[in-house]
Order: structure tokens, then C-alpha cells, then sequence
């Protein structure tokens, strides 16, 4: 009994020791105040984990993913990083960052089935 | 100016048709796989073969006799399939092959809540032959997971044991967190077993007003065209007699010399039968209840954990099948057949539920510890299914 007690505490300590953005297919934003207007809208992904960081509240994220460019955005699967787009000294991401987030979502969906 | 407007109104109605398409295809066709697939197997071999002999045709008894090769051969087992299947795996759950053929059986068709959000369904039809028998197999079900609720539907049927399974459940969800969530609702399921009601026993105990026995055993043989002869055997060489029944059937061959070979032989059948017969007779059960669930998910490469859990509330309501025959009633049966009192009351009810864990944890490159299990309760029926493993890989 003793054993499986400290199983569980075990189990239970590494489940709560990970980043939890970054648990099955999350899109997170890194940004500032200061370029909310270069944001993208991430509700057409509403369907999976969307979070929005800001420095100024976040910045120990910041540090984690080393973001250097804002806003930036990084598709995670399972805690792992899957694509990561910039905007680069221009302080704008790209035209088509939905549309390659779309696909790499796309991509591991259609693994699952 | 009518035809502009016509024509803006068909190029309306075009683009919001082709919306529409698009959304039904993305929420029912996308990711989902049509087969047709087959397998042919080997035919089933007896482990020893059986021989009868007999007297040549112009022979007696004491010739020399043929022997007769009387082994069941069978042709070769073969299944055949159609199907449409949009499933999600879980992540810690590998795709067997790099194709369907409707053999998988994916957590997702036991766990309360899905892999992904949306619609999945399973629809599977098989024709199969096992030892010479052909039967057909079905499975429909179909889900639809959101954030707040859980639709699910389901048929099954295996046509070599004859069981039949519908069920209907909704449930609201209530996430708390990413990984862990909680539901209840309501399900509706189906059973054709009478579970805890057994006719034959009902049939040989029941007594008669003034206690004695109203069906003796010996009469269920009676019932099907037996008939026993009170016969005396003498012994040749001591002279001794002694006195048992023998059996015969319709046509008048004996199939026991004895009471006691008659119950040792053709009685169990005659129960099996009986039992057939009287189940046969009932409609399927339907029930109505409560019930919450529960549902933990963590992922990642090293560690994953899915553990998952319903509970049906002794609160079942049956709405389909004769309720005095039903599961609630199972214990209100006596030597006097089905208990008044017992009909009259709610009867008692009882505790279903599914459980089910899936660990997986890679301690390092070499060892990973491994454990799966699924329990079952429900009604009578009891299915545990467990492995547990530890791995360690050479590097």
C-alpha cells in the first residue's frame, strides 16, 4: 500500500510538474500591450487550447520558450514544440501564420484518426 | 431589376450551400475512412479425430468391422466487412496496421470522453463464418464531445452468440482544468439476457399448496416426448434382479437405461432447452439511468495516464420488457413462483459501473513500466480485461 501511495504522489508530481499551455494541442500568442494590434485572432481555434502571454504578466514564459520577437507564435503538441512562427524585427507575423498553423494542426489530426 | 435580384439570390444561396457543404464535410467526412475488408483463416481442426464403427454391409456384428473417419472438417473461416470509422486515437494508443479492416477496438469506444472534440462515429457490418457457421456482426456508434456535453449512441450485435446491445447516453461536462473532467446525465441500455432469472429452477422448485413438489424433475422429459419404463434386469449368472427406469424417445429408441443415465445425459440439454424456450419468450429489456463520470488525460512521450469511470445510480427505470421478468425483480422469485409482494414494490435495485486505467511511464531510454486494465459490472455480467508489463531495450 505503502508503495502505491507513493506511486500516485510520484505520478501526481511529475502530471502537475509540466507546463500546463503546452498539454495537447495548444496555439500560444507571446506579445505586449504594445502590439496587441499585431496579435492574430486565435478563435478559429477555439476547438484546442489557445492562450495569449504578455510580457509584462508572463515573462518567465518568455524566458522558458526564449522568445525573442513579438508577437510570436508556437504550436505545441503534447509538450512538445511543433512550429514556432516569429514577426521578427518588422514587429508583424506573417500574412499566412493561421493558415500554417492550420496545417501543422491538420497534420496531427488526421494522425489521430 | 427581378432578374438581378434572382440572380444575387441564387449566388446567395450557391456560396451558402457551398459553406454548408463545407462545414458538413469538415464535421462528418474529414479524417474519416471508408473499407471494405476481408480476412481468410485457416479452417478449424478437432485436436483428435473420431471414429465409429460399423458391421460391413453384408456382415454381422462380429465381422470384421469399417471403421469410419467421423471428424468434423470444417471450411476455412473467412469475414467480410464494410465500414466508415472516424475515430481519434488516444496518443498513447499505436494504429495497429496501416490500414482499417474493423478488428481495431480503440479506448475511445470505452472511455466517456474522446481524444478530440466533435463528432466520431464507427459504423461497421460483417459477414462471418467461424467453424462452418455463418453469422453477421454489427457496431454503430456515433459521439459528439464538447467542451460542456458528451452525446453518445450505440449498437451492437455478435450473431454467433446472439448478443444484442443498444445503448443512449447524455451527459453534461464539466472540465476542471485541461486534463481532468467530470459528467452526468442519463443513459438508456438495452439487454436481451434475462439476468437473474433462470426458468428451470424457478420451474423445479415451485411446491404445490400443500408443500410437495409440483414439476419433479422426471417430467420435464414429459414435456419434450420422453417417456420412462419401469424395467427389470436380470442378472444371468447370480440370478439377481434389479429394477430402474429406461428412456425412450418419440419414435420409442431407448436413450437411457436409467433415471440416473437419463439425468446424467439427455436431462441437461431438456434444461438448456427449457430455459431457451421460456427467455424466448420475452421481449428485450430497456432501461432508463442516472449516471456520472469522471475522466483524467495526461500526455507526454515518458509518462501518460488516462484514467476514466462511470457509475450507473441504483435509480434504474425499465421502460421496455416485462418488469417482472427484469433484472430489478431478480431476487423475487420462490418455491412458489414469482413473489406478489415483490411485483407490487419497486424491487431492488443495484449498483453498474465501468472503470478503466492506462499508465504508461518510461523511466529511461531502456525501461518503460506499462499497465492497462478495464472492469466492467453491469447487471450480472462481469468483464475484466488487465496486462501489465515492464520493458527494458538494449541500447
Amino acid at each position: 500500500m505503502k508503495h502505491l501511495y507513493l506511486y500516485l504522489l510520484l505520478s501526481l508530481s511529475v502530471v502537475t510538474g509540466y507546463s500546463q499551455y503546452k498539454d495537447g494541442i495548444s496555439v500560444v500568442q507571446f506579445s505586449a500591450e504594445f502590439v496587441k494590434d499585431r496579435e492574430i485572432s486565435l478563435k478559429k481555434f477555439n476547438d484546442h487550447n489557445c492562450y495569449t502571454y504578455y510580457l509584462s504578466k508572463h515573462d518567465k514564459y518568455f524566458k522558458k520558450e526564449k522568445i525573442v520577437y513579438i508577437p510570436t507564435v508556437i504550436l505545441f503538441y503534447n509538450g512538445e514544440k511543433i512550429l514556432k512562427i516569429e514577426s521578427g524585427v518588422t514587429l508583424k507575423l506573417p500574412e499566412n501564420t493561421s493558415t500554417k498553423i492550420e496545417d501543422a494542426i491538420d497534420e496531427i489530426l488526421a494522425d489521430k484518426f | 431589376m427581378k432578374k438581378i435580384l434572382l440572380t444575387l439570390c441564387l449566388l446567395v444561396s450557391i456560396h451558402s450551400n457551398g459553406q454548408f457543404l463545407k462545414e458538413v464535410y469538415k464535421d462528418f467526412l474529414k479524417y474519416g475512412t471508408f473499407y471494405v475488408a476481408g480476412d481468410v483463416q485457416n479452417a478449424y481442426e478437432e485436436t483428435t479425430k473420431d471414429y465409429f464403427v460399423r458391421k460391413p454391409e453384408d456382415g454381422n456384428l462380429y465381422d470384421v468391422p469399417e471403421v469410419i473417419d467421423v471428424t468434423e472438417y470444417y471450411p476455412n473461416d473467412y469475414r467480410i466487412g464494410v465500414g466508415f470509422r472516424k475515430l481519434a486515437r488516444f496518443d498513447y494508443e499505436v494504429k495497429a496496421k496501416n490500414y482499417y479492416d474493423g478488428t481495431e477496438n480503440n479506448k475511445a469506444l470505452s472511455a466517456p470522453t474522446a481524444a478530440v472534440k466533435g463528432l466520431e462515429y464507427l459504423l461497421h457490418y460483417e459477414k462471418e463464418r467461424e467453424r462452418g457457421e455463418e453469422f453477421y456482426n454489427s457496431r454503430f456508434f456515433i459521439r459528439h464531445t464538447g467542451k460542456y456535453h458528451i452525446v453518445k449512441l450505440e449498437q451492437r450485435e455478435e450473431g454467433n452468440v446472439g448478443f444484442k446491445y443498444q445503448s443512449a447516453e447524455v451527459r453534461a461536462r464539466l472540465p476542471i482544468g485541461k486534463k481532468f473532467s467530470i459528467s452526468a446525465g442519463a443513459i438508456y441500455r438495452t439487454h436481451q439476457t434475462p439476468y437473474g432469472y433462470n426458468p428451470i429452477e424457478i420451474w423445479l422448485n415451485e411446491l404445490k399448496d400443500n408443500g410437495h413438489i409440483k414439476n419433479p424433475w422426471y417430467s420435464l422429459g414429459y414435456l419434450y416426448g420422453y417417456s420412462d419404463h419401469y424395467t427389470t434386469y436380470t442378472d444371468n449368472s447370480t440370478g439377481n434382479k434389479t429394477r430402474d427406469w429406461i428412456w425412450k424417445d418419440e419414435n420409442g429408441g431407448i436413450v437411457a437405461y436409467s433415471d440416473i443415465d437419463f439425468r446424467n445425459t439427455v436431462f441437461g440439454d431438456l434444461m438448456n432447452k427449457y430455459n431457451d424456450e421460456q427467455w424466448d419468450l420475452l421481449d428485450p429489456f430497456g432501461e432508463i439511468s442516472p449516471i456520472v463520470g469522471f475522466d483524467f488525460y495526461h500526455y507526454r512521450k515518458n509518462f501518460w495516464m488516462h484514467g476514466y469511470g462511470s457509475y450507473l445510480l441504483p435509480y434504474h427505470k425499465y421502460i421496455k420488457g416485462e418488469e417482472q421478468f427484469s433484472y430489478l425483480h431478480r431476487n423475487g422469485w420462490g418455491n412458489e413462483g414469482h413473489n406478489r409482494d415483490h411485483t407490487v414494490t419497486e424491487g431492488e435495485q443495484w449498483d453498474d459501473y465501468q472503470a478503466g486505467l492506462i499508465l504508461g511511464w518510461k523511466l529511461s531510454k531502456s525501461i518503460g513500466i506499462f499497465a492497462e486494465g478495464e472492469y466492467t459490472k453491469f447487471w450480472d455480467s462481469e468483464i475484466l480485461s488487465s496486462s501489465v508489463g515492464i520493458n527494458f531495450t538494449f541500447r
